[in-house]
């Protein structure tokens, strides 16, 4: 007998989605801090009641459901599902009290755009806002990049209990032999990189006269949504805002580190250089950053001229396409001119935003580690039948260490990527209901979905309802690799039969 | 020959200088660069963030209507600046004089504006800061019953521990 949902679980999950979310309390007095130290009392309103907000709700659920029990893989995929879910409500309050969206739907947008590491955003006048709520924006980035549980994980979760809660953010690689020090080691890389990462963007930012602080502000909001592949930036140009080639190749540098397996950090942390080398994963996303590109210059032969000169053509078409391939959705144009390039080059940004980056890095996406599991498999099988029927086939490939391709992990990555290649048309035919035409519709679908956040100029304020609600379910599907998300709707729909 | 060459040029480089193409919005601009590309624009609007410093110039960022363009802009235009928006900052409303670029060659591809003059129009201010008595009240409503919930909570728990015992 296959064991059904019970009331048990309803009270696991509650009890530690109440635990997540003292620390979301906990992690709102950051802005608080910024709000204070900027005089932005109105942005330290805000993040007060939402404080409240988080607290209270916490409170209820901590009250019935007070005890903690260890937890099965079932309630930890509804955990990581519901929680991300809710994060984006909670999280979007003070988003909406700053006056500077639409509706609360949009600020839910924003944040479950920023959980996700998308990118996408429906903010409007970002050029007037305070310090306070920019910061908070990034600051989700840079949790949602590490995975939102994570941060709950070191402080709130036990060992069994920690790997259950991992696996659902869609994590698989786990560095060290216990969750809780991988997350504690995904903290300390990001924080030291969040560090020196910074300091560049900040001292770029001091030779071109900007004061320190602004610098400091700038350096740091850039730094936590270009590590987390997020895409956000604290003014409305984006990355055009700089005008600096030295900065966005400072970008580039961070969003490849953010695009690269935490198993390959900490390869190199502990000395193996030669990890990056030879490692499976990093040779693909090479591979497929170079066939991706020649796909975007096949598709503007003849028409280089546009640019005036070869080095502004690079400069932009490059740094649109490392942008789509690592999820991370920085621009150094606008996004009319992007909705202008020609239809192959657009596609070669399609196909290099749906591979996506390395697994078990905060890049979104299939994933190259997958796409490479795929070709190995294929390269498999051709072998199995030209060999005799005799042979015994096996195909090896190195990541962190030799593993060999068995048949379940073909199957996990083949349902992965199909389900990731429905979600991507899914949102283009959704797009053509609205008359965006399928092109347009499916770079911004893709974008969603792969948690890039390069927009053709689909996502605005004024986009339908119904669109805006369906990127924010591909945003959450895409960012935990859907198996958490199809067993939330399984436990719904058995709670409501009962 | 030459001289008339020389002639028609400067007729037409002059009169490109002469007749900027004015009420132009940056929407429109960035909707149709190659429409205005290489043409001198005049177009107004709020001068927002940060100065930043380059060779023999400096950029400075200019928002018309919810889209904003970088504007190169000469060194002794900037002694002119005095307010850059930003929250709580209504930025200097400008009008500025200048050739738009869709793909700028000085600047590896930025789209921008190579401002000849900056017209300040109305100067920016900051804005005081203007607390909500509604928002004020609502937080401490809300503080104060939720705190009261939590303790009501917190107290019927551990008196159903107690009792459990």
């Amino acid at each position: 007998m296959i064991p059904d949902f019970s009331k048990d679980d309803i009270r696991v999950v509650s009890h530690y989605i109440g635990r997540i979310f003292i620390a979301f309390g906990i992690a709102q007095l950051i802005p608080i801090f910024v709000g204070l130290i900027n005089g932005e009392f109105n942005a330290v309103i805000d993040f007060f009641i939402s404080i409240i907000a988080c607290f209270a709700f916490a409170s209820i659920l901590l009250y019935f459901s007070p005890y903690s029990q260890e937890i099965n893989w079932r309630q930890g995929m509804i955990i990581v599902a519901l929680s991300w879910l809710l994060a984006m409500v909670f999280s979007a309050l003070p988003l909406y009290l700053s006056g500077h969206y639409g509706s609360y739907l949009d600020a839910c947008f924003e944040s479950m755009s920023a959980y996700a590491t998308t990118g996408l955003v429906l903010v409007q006048d970002l050029d007037h806002m305070s310090h306070a709520h920019n910061i908070w924006r990034h600051l989700m980035c840079f949790m949602g990049g590490q995975g939102i549980i994570l941060v709950a994980l070191v402080f709130f979760f036990r060992g069994g209990d920690a790997l259950r809660i991992y696996i659902g953010e869609a994590r698989e690689d786990k560095i060290l032999p216990n969750s809780i020090t991988t997350a504690k080691f995904i903290w300390m890389v990001s924080f030291t990189y969040l560090v020196i990462g910074s300091l560049m963007l900040t001292i770029v930012l001091l030779f071109h006269g900007i004061s320190f602080s602004r610098a400091l502000f700038h350096g740091v909001c850039i730094f936590m949504a270009g590590w987390d592949t997020a895409g956000f930036a604290p003014q409305s140009l984006n990355i055009l805002y700089y005008h600096c080639p030295v900065f966005e190749l400072i970008t580039i540098i961070i969003i490849l580190l953010g695009a690269t397996s935490f198993g390959v950090h900490y390869a190199v942390w502990t000395g193996k250089f030669r990890e990056l080398r030879e490692d499976f994963e990093v040779k693909i996303l090479m591979f497929t950053i170079f066939f991706t590109y020649l796909v975007v210059l096949v598709g503007f032969s003849g028409r280089v001229i546009m640019f005036n000169d070869v080095f502004s053509f690079f400069r932009i078409t490059f740094y649109q396409l490392i942008s789509g391939h690592t999820g991370v959705g920085y621009s150094n144009i606008y996004s009319s001119q992007l909705a202008k390039w020609p239809d192959l080059a657009l596609f070669g940004i399609i196909v290099a935003m749906g591979i996506g980056g390395c697994m078990n890095s905060t890049a979104g996406g299939i994933k190259v580690f997958r796409i490479g599991l795929l070709y190995k498999s294929m390269k498999r099988e051709i072998r199995r039948l030209a060999y005799p029927e005799s042979s015994y086939i096996k195909e090896f490939f190195h990541h962190q260490r030799e593993i060999s391709i068995d048949d379940a992990m073909v199957k996990t990555a083949m349902i992965i990527t199909v389900c990731y290649i429905l979600l991507y048309f899914s949102g283009a035919v959704v797009a053509l209901f609205f008359d965006y035409g399928f092109l347009p519709g499916l770079f911004e679908s893709v974008s969603a979905a792969a948690n890039v956040g390069l927009s053709i100029g689909i996502t605005n304020p004024s986009m339908p309802i119904f669109l805006k609600i369906w990127y924010i379910l591909e945003m959450w599907a895409g960012r935990l690799e859907f198996f958490a998300i199809f067993i939330l709707i399984r436990f719904f729909i058995k709670v409501v039969r009962k | 020959m030459k001289k008339t060459i020389i002639f028609l040029t400067f007729l037409f480089g002059f009169n490109s200088f002469v007749y900027a193409q004015t009420n132009i919005n940056v929407s429109a601009l960035i909707g149709n660069p190659s429409l205005f590309d290489g043409n001198m624009v005049e177009i107004e609007g709020e001068l927002i963030g940060d100065i930043i410093e380059g060779k023999d110039g400096f950029w400075v960022n200019l928002l018309d209507s919810e889209t904003a363009i970088g504007l190169w802009c000469p060194l002794k235009e900037k002694g002119k600046i005095k307010f850059l928006g930003r929250y709580r900052v209504k930025g200097d409303f400008v009008k500025i004089k200048g050739i738009f670029h869709s793909h700028c060659v000085q600047h590896t591809g930025d789209m921008d504006i190579h401002v000849g003059s900056i017209e300040i129009l109305k100067q920016g201010q900051k804005i005081p800061e203007e607390i909500p008595v509604d928002k004020v009240l609502s937080a401490i409503f809300l503080g104060f019953v939720s705190l009261s919930a939590i303790g009501i909570l917190h107290l019927l728990s551990r008196r159903e521990t107690r009792s459990q015992r």
